[in-house]
Order: C-alpha cells, then sequence, then structure tokens
C-alpha cells in the first residue's frame, strides 16, 4: 500500500470520533418470497421506508404489515442478501423517488434507477425534487371540471369517447386486440397536438415482457416521441413489490409536471398485473384473501392511486393530470373482479371487442359499450358538432345490420341507412401508429355525415380520405388552420368546406 | 417443589416428543425462557461479543441488570471485536468494532 493512502487513512481515523449510544432496531426473524418480518421497531409506521443491515450492505424494505410482535416488510433490494437475525433501521422516510425534467427520454425502474443503460439521470442532483410514492389525491376545491381536450388522434375515440386532460380513462379488453396500441398512438399524437400545452406522458409498463418495453422505447424514440416521455418499467422478471411500486412512481412524476402548471398523462398498463402483483405480496405477507383470493384492500389500492388523476384550478397553478389505465379482461368477461372495480372508479371505458377486431374494425373500440362521462365536456366544438350526428348514424347501422343479410327486400330509406353507417365504420378504421390531428379527423367525419362517402365504393374510403385530406392542404389550407386554431367550424367556414369538399367529391375523386 | 417441577419437565419433553419436535426442543425452551420473563417483568438482554467472555466478566455483565432479566450471551465473529447488546430485540448498544468501521466508511 503506497504511502499516501496510508497517510488519508490515518488523516480520516484521527479525525474520527463516536460514541456508542442506544438506539432501536429491529431484528428479522424470517425471510424469503421478497418479504420479510422483524420483530422490534415497534414505532415503525405503516408505508415507512426501512433498512436491514446485511453482510452486503443496507437493504431498503417497505413496512406493509404492523402487527403485535412484528413487522411485515417488503423487501426492495436485494433479497438475497437478507438473513434471519440481521438488524434493521428505521429512516423516518416515506418511500419517494427523485423527479426532474431530466426524467423525459428515460427508463427508469419504480425507484427511479436507470433502466436504460444510459447513467446517471440527474447531472445536477438540486435540480430533482422528492415526491412520495403514496400521497393523498387533490381535494375538491383544489380541483376543477375537465375542460380542455386531450385528444388520442383516433378518430373513433375522438369523436365518440372523448377524454378531457385530468379524465380517467379505462381501456379494456382480451389480449392481442390493441390496448397498448391506442396508448402508444396518443402518445405520438401529443407530438402534434397543437390544442393545448405538450402533454408530458409517462408510460407504465406493469409486468409486462422487457421485449415488450424495448419495442415501446423504439417506437417512442423513432417517432420522436421519446423527449415528452418517461417510461416506468416493473418487467415480468422483477420482483412483485416493484411491480406493486411502479404505477405509484408513474403517478409521482406525473404529479410533479402537474404540480408544475403542466399537463401529464400517465398510462398504466396493466393494473391486472398489478392486481395481481399487490395479491402475491399480500398472500405472503399472510393478509386474509377475499374474492379470487385479492386481499381486501385492492378496491381501495386502484381508486387511491386513480384518484390522483386530476385537473387542478388556476390558483393551484392548473396542470392537470390524465390517467389511462389498461385492463385486460378473459376471454371478454367484463364483469369479472378487477375490471369491475376499475370501471367503477375510472371516467369511462374504451370498451375493445375481439369479435370486431376479427372483423377487421381496428381500432376495435365497442362504441356501444364504451363512454366517457366528463369528456364531452372539454370537446372542442368543432368535434362536437360532427360527433353527435355521427353517434346517431352508427347507432341506426348498428341496428338495421342484422338485415344487411336481407337487403334486397329492405325499403330505399334502410338500405341508404346501412350504405352510409357501413361507410361511416370504414372510416373509422385506422391503422397502428397512424394517429390523426383532430382537425383532420373532423373534416373526414364532416365529409362523411353530410353524405359525400356514399357514393364511393367502400373500398374507396381510404383512399378518398387521404386525398381528400391532400386537396384540402393543398387548396384550403387556410380552412384547416382555421379549424385547428379555433376549435370551431363557423358558419361561414362550413359554407366553403362544404363547397371545397363537394368540389373535391365530384369533380377529382369521381373523375 | 422439585418433584412437581421434575414431573412438568417430564411432560413437557413428551409432549413434544410426541409432536416430533425434540430437534426444536432448544428454540421452544428459549420461546418459553423469553415467556416467562415477560410475564415477570424483566427484560430479555442478549449480550455478543465478538470472543467468547470469560465467567467473570459474564457475571459482571449480568450483575449490571434486574433480577427478573434474562441475560443470553453468544459469539459472534462478524463484530471482530467489542460487543453488542440487545434489549428485547428492540434497542441495541452497540459498541462493536464493526459499527465503527462501518461508520468510519459511509
Amino acid at each position: 500500500m503506497s504511502y499516501e493512502i496510508i497517510e488519508k487513512l490515518k488523516k480520516e481515523i484521527a479525525g474520527f470520533k463516536d460514541e456508542a449510544e442506544f438506539r432501536d432496531v429491529g431484528i428479522v426473524t424470517e425471510t424469503g418470497d421478497g418479504i420479510a418480518k422483524i420483530s422490534g421497531l415497534t414505532n415503525a409506521l405503516s408505508q415507512e421506508l426501512l433498512y436491514i443491515e446485511s453482510a452486503h450492505g443496507e437493504v431498503p424494505v417497505l413496512a406493509a404489515n404492523l402487527e403485535d410482535n412484528s413487522i411485515g416488510v417488503i423487501l426492495l433490494g436485494d433479497a438475497v442478501a437478507v438473513k434471519v437475525g440481521d438488524r434493521a433501521r428505521k429512516s423516518g422516510k416515506i418511500l419517494s423517488i427523485k423527479v426532474g425534467q431530466e426524467l423525459l427520454g428515460r427508463v427508469v425502474d419504480s425507484l427511479g434507477r436507470p433502466a436504460d443503460g444510459k447513467g446517471v439521470i440527474f447531472r445536477n442532483p438540486e435540480s430533482a425534487k422528492d415526491y412520495f410514492l403514496e400521497r393523498a389525491a387533490p381535494s375538491v376545491i383544489e380541483r376543477q371540471s375537465v375542460d380542455t381536450p386531450l385528444h388520442t388522434g383516433i378518430k373513433a375515440i375522438d369523436a365518440m369517447i372523448p377524454i378531457g386532460r385530468g379524465q380517467r380513462e379505462l381501456i379494456l379488453g382480451d389480449r392481442q386486440i390493441g390496448k397498448t396500441a391506442i396508448a402508444l398512438d396518443t402518445i405520438l399524437n401529443q407530438k402534434s397536438d397543437k390544442t393545448g400545452r405538450q402533454v408530458i406522458c409517462i408510460y407504465v409498463a406493469v409486468g409486462q415482457k422487457n421485449s415488450k418495453v424495448a419495442q415501446v422505447l423504439k417506437l417512442l424514440e423513432e417517432e420522436g416521441a421519446s423527449k415528452y416521455t418517461v417510461i416506468v418499467s416493473a418487467p415480468a422478471s422483477s420482483p412483485a413489490a416493484l411491480q406493486y411500486l411502479a404505477p405509484f412512481a408513474g403517478c409521482a412524476i406525473g404529479e410533479y409536471f402537474m404540480d408544475k402548471g403542466e399537463d401529464a398523462l400517465v398510462i398504466y398498463d396493466d393494473l391486472s398485473k398489478h392486481a395481481i402483483a399487490y395479491r402475491e405480496l399480500s398472500l405472503l405477507l399472510r393478509r386474509p384473501p377475499g374474492r379470487e383470493a385479492y386481499p381486501g384492500d385492492i378496491f381501495y389500492l386502484h381508486s387511491r392511486l386513480l384518484e390522483r388523476a386530476a385537473k387542478l384550478r388556476k390558483e393551484q397553478g392548473g396542470g392537470s393530470l390524465t390517467a389511462l389505465p389498461i385492463i385486460e379482461t378473459q376471454l371478454g368477461d367484463v364483469s369479472a373482479y378487477i375490471p369491475t372495480n376499475v370501471i367503477s372508479i375510472t371516467d369511462g371505458q374504451i370498451y375493445l371487442e375481439p369479435k370486431l377486431f376479427y372483423q377487421g374494425v381496428r381500432p376495435a373500440v365497442n362504441v356501444g359499450l364504451s363512454v366517457s362521462r366528463v369528456g364531452s365536456k372539454a370537446q372542442t366544438k368543432a368535434m362536437k358538432k360532427v360527433a353527435g350526428k355521427l353517434r346517431l348514424e352508427l347507432a341506426q347501422f348498428r341496428e338495421l345490420e342484422a338485415f344487411v343479410k336481407f337487403a334486397s327486400d329492405l325499403d330505399e330509406n334502410t338500405k341508404q341507412k346501412i350504405q352510409r353507417g357501413a361507410r361511416l365504420a370504414e372510416m373509422l378504421k385506422q391503422e397502428d401508429r397512424a394517429p390523426m390531428e383532430f382537425y383532420k379527423a373532423v373534416l373526414i367525419i364532416y365529409a362523411a355525415i353530410s353524405g359525400f362517402l356514399d357514393g364511393i365504393k367502400l373500398s374507396d374510403v381510404k383512399k378518398y380520405e387521404r386525398e381528400l385530406l391532400e386537396y384540402l392542404g393543398k387548396l384550403h389550407k387556410t380552412l384547416l388552420i382555421e379549424i385547428e386554431k379555433t376549435g370551431d367550424i363557423s358558419g361561414k367556414t362550413e359554407a366553403a368546406l362544404k363547397t371545397a369538399i363537394q368540389d373535391f367529391t365530384g369533380n377529382i375523386f369521381n373523375k | 417443589m422439585p418433584g412437581k417441577q421434575e414431573e412438568i419437565s417430564k411432560r413437557f419433553l413428551e409432549t413434544v416428543r410426541k409432536n416430533g419436535d425434540l430437534k426444536s426442543a432448544g428454540k421452544i425452551l428459549k420461546a418459553l425462557g423469553v415467556f416467562l420473563t415477560g410475564e415477570r417483568g424483566g427484560r430479555v438482554i442478549s449480550v455478543e461479543s465478538a470472543r467468547g467472555m470469560q465467567d467473570a466478566t459474564r457475571a459482571k455483565f449480568s450483575e449490571r441488570f434486574q433480577k427478573e432479566d434474562l441475560v443470553e450471551f453468544s459469539v459472534n465473529p462478524a463484530l471482530i471485536a467489542g460487543a453488542r447488546v440487545t434489549v428485547n430485540n428492540s434497542r441495541e448498544l452497540d459498541f462493536s468494532f464493526k459499527r465503527k468501521l462501518n461508520k468510519l466508511f459511509k
């Protein structure tokens, strides 16, 4: 050992003062499967962060069960390092993560540690703030009704199931049916949407495959959406504890932006796996199982998470946190325990139906079963004008759809309604990763409900849509800009629009 | 009453044997000791030292506590040097070298 090192050590030791003093400790009496039991620490708080002093360093744990003679804790670090007999100490802190602007474009785990291999997140630690994972939802006086739309870029949703900033809208459906695709399209659409402030997106992956998270990240980077997005990843391979905490971490990040007066969107993909992770922990902690072996507080778990989504009043900064939880159903069973719980908590749901998916209707949104309880208040006037008629026409079409097989025996009026309905349904089909700006969607829906698609072959509807937008973009750009800026279609604009579409349909497309 | 005590101990061991818990007899007796100490209003004092203590040192240690207290001695080489005293598994006085090292290099 070099002389310098020895001298440094000597210097350190010379200045070292230490006196043994009494302190509160706990002793690990049981450990395994990501949980442990600690005796002692009688004054520990619920949800407090404790540290177990293992032979390999300190392991953070979360106090979950406070019992008569022991504490049931959830291990948040290296579970293998913890042994029976290890000491535990209190930290006096509630679990929190570091949040800040530098999180944008990064992938983090449930405790805010980088998970993308890009190194330290906060180069300037002072710029980071500590945000509690568990925080009380904004109170009634701090909130206001939603008033700004959050456009998903999906025509069917923006028109008929509108989402407002600060709303909680559930996306539910079977596996492999396009739930994540809707959420990702919503993120992508925030790049071009000029309706309000830039929406900061947080994608929380709970119990997903690592490959899926990698795909999501790649897509967001390719589409230039990663600069306003944060991914919180708790993949299937991570301990149940981290899967349980991930949505709360995502919510805390969203709250940071909301508190700054910005608009944030958090996507919980998905809460079914979150419920499963929580069930696993609860059973290991020996909490009494209830329906489907979920613990009694599973409803409270999701309600306290989703209640944190809010639109704040101007006096509170005017920020918002929109939540899009995702629930995976089994064989379309929406009446199962977790789906019904989350349906009742949220402000509406987008239901994706397998039958529609296999018929080629994508996104496979069942407009009849999907609702948005508060979003229509935030819908732009332009969209409101066209959406009312669209909903009515589609409802009539669905009623008459059964008669399509007997088309020859139907009267002209019914035939026409079926024809128009089929074109409307075709018009609402949309590919993945192709979100559409709301004003373009308004134009297409306007053309469809005004009957301009009636004379067009079903197979040409997509071509018509593409070419009409191209035509209007080139020759009537002012109309598009006006609708985008004002969010409304004035009488004058409507007349000009009608003439332009008439001109395109009659003189250009059908020629 | 020595005869009665003997009888109780015999019955206790018989019960443990019947339940196939003879291997855990030590643990059971320890738990019983802790329970009885609590009943008497005493505390369980656990003294860990890096090396085995001499009887005289043990006696000195025990003198420091009340009659009702249960004082247990054990060797824990992980402490490197010194000793650690834990009261009722919840309060600790640590004057081991390991703690000093941990604190120094934290």
